[in-house]
């Protein structure tokens, strides 16, 4: 759940990016910007599902309210 | 109102309903079709903002990698009817930041005014030439991070009890 909010928000920011890039069209740099965005954001999200495996084979749930082993409350 | 705009506002209109959506929908398999088919409208508007490529890599990599890997990650770890999602505590608080934060960017967005529409031309090759040229260092860091976090997660991801 959380990753999917990370992947919305860069994806808004690529497009917020994108917009502006109208006002210098020559210019490449925020093309390479975007791709590069894209690029971080692949290697987020590999390395997001694979602690989320993770984590579910230790506790056996991947809710993270429900990850409460440092709550001295639980 | 000619078809390129009914067609922009369209997608932008699909789009943030569907990102909407995900924040208040509570499975998370819903979610992740949900976030396929925002993402889907972004490459469409990829192509009314004239990055073409950038709408071919968008739905290369997130349609056909990202999307793939959060499904076979929400089929793995999630039990069948196990409704999940994020908990609604600190819901004042977030409401507050988050409207405070809508009004800034709407403020500077709006200050920016709209530009004027001009032809861009980024094709392939000049992206191409463009990352071999000025943008080396870069493309080869990426390169070895995408080989770090692959190793990172398959280190992550494996089990081992030693």
């Amino acid at each position: 759940m959380m990753l999917i909010g990370i992947e919305l928000m860069l994806n808004a920011a690529n497009l917020n990016l994108l917009a502006f890039r109208l006002t210098h069209p020559k210019a490449l740099d925020t093309e390479m910007f975007v791709f590069f965005i894209i690029l971080v954001a692949v290697c987020e999200a590999a390395v997001g599902i694979a602690l989320v495996v993770r984590v579910y084979r230790f506790y056996q749930t991947s809710i993270p309210d429900m990850v409460n082993e440092l709550n001295e409350k639980h | 109102m000619s078809l390129v705009n009914i067609a922009t506002y369209g997608l932008i209109f699909i789009a943030a309903t569907a990102a909407i959506a995900i924040v208040f929908i509570r499975e998370v398999f819903h979610a992740a079709l949900l976030l396929l088919v925002a993402l889907l409208c972004m490459a469409g508007l990829f192509v009314v903002l004239s990055a073409e490529f950038l709408a071919v890599v968008q739905i290369i990599v997130y349609a056909g990698g990202v999307l793939l890997l959060m499904m076979f990650g929400v089929m793995v770890t999630n039990r069948i009817q196990q409704p999940q999602g994020v908990g609604r505590r600190n819901g004042l608080a977030t409401t507050v930041v988050c409207s405070f934060l809508l009004v800034i960017l709407v403020n500077a967005i709006g200050r920016g005014g709209a530009p004027e529409i001009m032809a861009t031309e980024s094709t392939p090759p000049d992206i191409g030439a463009a990352l071999l040229t000025s943008f080396a260092f870069p493309f080869e860091l990426s390169g070895v991070l995408l080989l770090v976090s692959l190793i990172g997660a398959m280190v992550a991801a494996t089990h081992q009890n030693s």
